[in-house]
């Protein structure tokens, strides 16, 4: 099919074209305006990392009290502090980021789009996150560092949580739920507008299925962590009783509010890496995934289960035992599908022609091995006798970390080692690369393990030291080691990144052979990310039959009869239903301050609410209106939408 | 840059399926009913757990002048629907009218919003005990969808009398109607739950 014929001009005059098009003004003012889905996934992997970091370096000054008994690293206020900034950071400004940024950056080259399907939104959604993230950390400069738990249990965080620190965390969860909200609703209508022609569901990356699924979860589950925390706010600072047993309140709604969003994230950060995985490891094996609609399955599923699991965080709360089962039961269920997933991944292993074991492999295959420990902990946990025991142990606390790092945090490296090529245009030092893999999942595994036989043994959790001769001393000192030496694999893998940024070993457009559309383009990717919109006629449109590399793959150079768009606006394909017919053309909005400012005024509401003035208050919503006034203003005038 | 130097040489289908518009509004509107949906989960997970209802000497809220307020609302989205059909038959004159009357009649239910919001402080505050938190904050949400759904209803007016809609496109106008109908649509849980309920409930 052919909508816009290139023969009229070069190949180059089209690519020329089409970069005057689609880049973003030179500078500054590029900086603030752009709506590059690719330079937005940049700055999320970069900013999403530097919260990794920070969370990491918390982390350690914890471990590093608990090395020893009655040592005097952190005193106790400040051990709350660090529990619950670390926790935040992770969970709000990584975990759930990091997955926006390589959904930011891939799923529209995985699809064969030009863009997201809001662009501006886009802008938006990264520009509130990197504000709420400022917000929360502002807390640290003006003395007032969270201490509630980043689970916040009430009464701890509404009567005995004096100043501002507990009004920066409510108020600071809100505002970064704003942008996984907006980031939500932008990767649901681009999988159902924006994919090439050809482009059914069912041959959709399995990464795009995955973050479709959590997309909508995140719709569902989101406004639990907006209202729990508003209401939260509102107790402390407006004087309401929501969670105020005294007049009326129930410190178990925060219970309940917070952990139906709380559940149901786990699976939000997880899903998306375990797409990761469905592109790294058929690569690699050199074979389409086995069992492809299982895998598909298996994701919904699990997205659909994990909204009937959150009060397995709650069997210690003296809940009725009818309820209680019924939960269990679901959360017991919530493992098949996981085991579903795991099948597909050993299948496509089993049946390899021939295993390439690369750093990013490695790192790929290292996650699911130690997922597994975590998936075993996690069914023991959900049987409510069992749970008693272990509830609010190191048992918890293993458990919790197992699932998060090696379910997200090994994935983000194997997604690292495997996309990077295609961010950066250089390759990544592959012996490095297994360094940092082996010296990290080791440190992980010495890090985490011994904290089961901590909480087996009867340490509680969250607690800031203990005396000697409890038989915890041995397992904490190792726990503390290995924490040290998970943060030497990441420096190794930061170095790495280092040595060959100077190193700069080009890439190539598909340096592992792989056979999804994000490798049918330029390394790195042009502004407009295909010059020609590929038509895809299979799941692995670069792959023949015979999982051989295609020669010369779509999309790079327009040929006379491709799907090539004009070059005077910003304008991609729609496409129909969920065979994805050609629908149309469509003009995408350029670069824009808007979402900037958007996002800096919404930051003057939260302020003023936090500050509890009301003109400061007032000025922001005022601003917030007046900002999308100025963004809808086009389509009064007759502008681009 | 030489404008049409590469330009379509068939027809591309335009009008067919969804446009992205239309697709963000739903999932705007199945995240926000989320919200209005906790929100009263929140208000019955109390309610069932308080020894009275209202609690405190709380008396149930009038209901004459909200029941007034109710029906100009719900005749709210009948307007609106009107004005869609009205858009779709290019008869803007008559579009414009009964958009103008759909903004006229959500006015005057923000109005006796305000009006409550300043009377009700009398009798009790969201800080007399839970029930007072409960009615002040749900029916505060309701206000404030409705403020945003009268702006966008402003927008589309404003863009109706330039000349932006017609019959074949007139999206912006259809999406700003489905935000109106929902917030219409939460109207009809939050006024039997803030208002019957505690006369049903009352000792």
């Amino acid at each position: 099919m052919s909508i816009l014929d290139p023969t009229a001009d070069s190949p180059q005059q089209v690519r020329q074209r089409l970069t005057e098009t689609w880049s973003d003004p030179y500078g500054t003012p590029g900086f603030f305006s752009t709506v590059d889905h690719k330079r937005v996934g940049h700055r999320y992997l970069v900013t999403s990392f530097v919260f990794f970091l920070l969370g990491g370096v918390e982390a350690l000054l914890m471990r590093t009290q608990l090395a020893t008994p009655d040592a005097a690293v952190l005193n106790p206020d400040l051990y709350n502090r660090m529990l619950t900034m670390h926790g935040t950071t992770m969970f709000f400004l990584f975990l759930g980021t990091i997955i926006a940024a390589w959904g930011n950056y891939i799923i529209p080259l995985a699809i064969g789009a030009r863009d997201m399907a809001y662009p501006r939104m886009n802008a938006l959604s990264y520009w509130v996150f990197l504000f709420a993230g400022i917000f929360l950390y502002a807390s640290f400069f003006v003395g007032a560092i969270p201490d509630g738990g980043w689970f916040a249990y009430v009464p701890l965080t509404t009567d005995y949580s004096a100043g501002l620190a507990m009004d920066f965390w409510a108020l600071g969860v809100v505002f970064v739920g704003i942008s996984s909200t907006v980031g939500a609703i932008n990767f649901i209508v681009t999988v159902f507008k924006m994919r090439a022609p050809g482009m059914t569901m069912s041959r959709l990356p399995l990464v795009v299925w995955s973050t479709l699924t959590t997309s909508f979860m995140i719709l569902l589950s989101f406004p639990a962590i907006t209202l729990a925390p508003l209401l939260m706010a509102f107790d402390r600072i407006v004087g309401t009783h929501f969670f105020d047993a005294a007049l009326g309140g129930d410190p178990l709604l925060w219970q309940h509010l917070f952990w139906f969003w709380g559940h149901p994230i786990v699976y939000v950060v997880f899903l998306p890496p375990i797409g990761w995985l469905y592109m790294i490891i058929p690569t690699f094996t050199g074979r389409p995934i086995a069992g492809y609609n299982w895998a598909v399955a298996a994701t919904v599923a699990t997205g659909f289960i994990s909204f009937g699991v959150w009060v397995h965080h709650m069997f210690a709360t003296g809940l009725p035992d009818v309820t209680a089962s019924f939960f269990s039961v679901a959360s017991l269920g919530v493992s098949f599908p996981t085991a579903v997933a795991f099948f597909v991944f050993t299948a496509t292993l089993w049946t390899a022609r021939r295993i390439r074991w690369t750093a990013a492999m490695l790192w790929a295959v290292g996650a699911l091995v130690s997922f597994v420990i975590g998936g075993i902990s996690g069914v023991m946990v959900a049987i409510m006798p069992f749970d008693w025991q272990a509830h609010d142990t190191y048992f918890v606390v293993a458990h919790l970390h197992y699932v998060l790092v090696a379910g997200n945090v090994l994935p983000m490296f194997a997604a690292f080692h495997y996309w990077l090529p295609k961010v950066t245009g250089w390759m990544l030092d592959e012996r490095l690369g297994k360094t940092s893999f082996w010296v990290t999942t080791i440190g992980l595994h010495v890090l985490f393990f011994p904290q089961h036989w901590l909480g087996l043994v009867g340490m509680p959790r969250r607690v800031y030291t203990y005396p000697a001769g409890l038989g915890w001393d041995v397992a904490n000192l190792a726990s503390t080691v290995g924490g040290y030496m998970f943060a030497a694999g990441v420096l190794i893998a930061m170095g790495n990144f280092f040595v060959s940024w100077r190193r700069r070993a080009p890439a190539g457009s598909n340096p592992w052979g792989a056979g999804t559309l994000e490798w049918a383009t330029t390394s790195p990717v042009a502004p407009y990310n295909f010059a020609q919109i590929p038509e895809v006629h299979d799941r692995y449109p670069l792959w023949t039959l015979d999982g051989d590399v295609v020669d010369d793959p779509v999309g790079i150079a327009p040929q006379p009869g491709g799907v090539v768009l004009a070059d005077e606006h910003h304008e991609t394909l729609e496409t129909v239903g969920l065979d994805a017919r050609l629908g149309g053309v469509l003009a995408m909005p350029g670069p824009s301050y808007w979402p900037f400012w958007t996002a800096a005024a919404t930051f003057l509401c939260f302020f003023g609410f936090l500050i509890q003035n009301p003109i400061t208050l007032t000025l922001g919503l005022v601003a917030v209106a007046a900002t999308l006034i100025g963004w809808h203003h086009g389509h009064l005038t007759g502008g681009e939408h | 840059m030489s404008a049409g130097a590469i330009r379509a040489h068939v027809d591309v289908p335009t009008g067919t399926g969804r446009t992205t518009a239309w697709w963000g509004m739903v999932m705007t509107i199945l995240t926000e009913g989320t919200l209005f949906a906790m929100l009263l989960f929140v208000y019955f997970y109390l309610f069932s757990r308080a020894p009275e209802w209202p609690l405190g000497d709380i008396e149930p809220p009038e209901l004459l002048v909200v029941s007034v307020r109710t029906a100009l609302l719900f005749a709210s989205s009948l307007t609106m629907s009107v004005t869609d059909r009205a858009i779709r038959r290019g008869r803007t004159g008559l579009a414009t009218t009964f958009l103008a009357g759909t903004i006229m009649l959500g006015a005057v239910f923000l109005v006796g919003h305000v009006e409550e919001m300043l009377r009700m402080p009398e009798e009790f505050t969201w800080a007399t005990n839970v029930y007072g938190s409960l009615f002040y904050v749900v029916v505060n949400f309701h206000g404030a969808h409705l403020l945003i759904g009268l702006v966008m209803l402003a927008f589309a007016l404003v863009a109706l009398r330039r000349g932006r809609y017609t019959p074949e496109r007139h999206e912006g106008l259809k999406i700003v109607g489905m935000y109106w109908h929902f917030v219409d649509v939460v109207w009809v849980f939050v006024f039997p739950t803030l208002y019957l309920l505690p006369h049903v409930t009352a000792p």
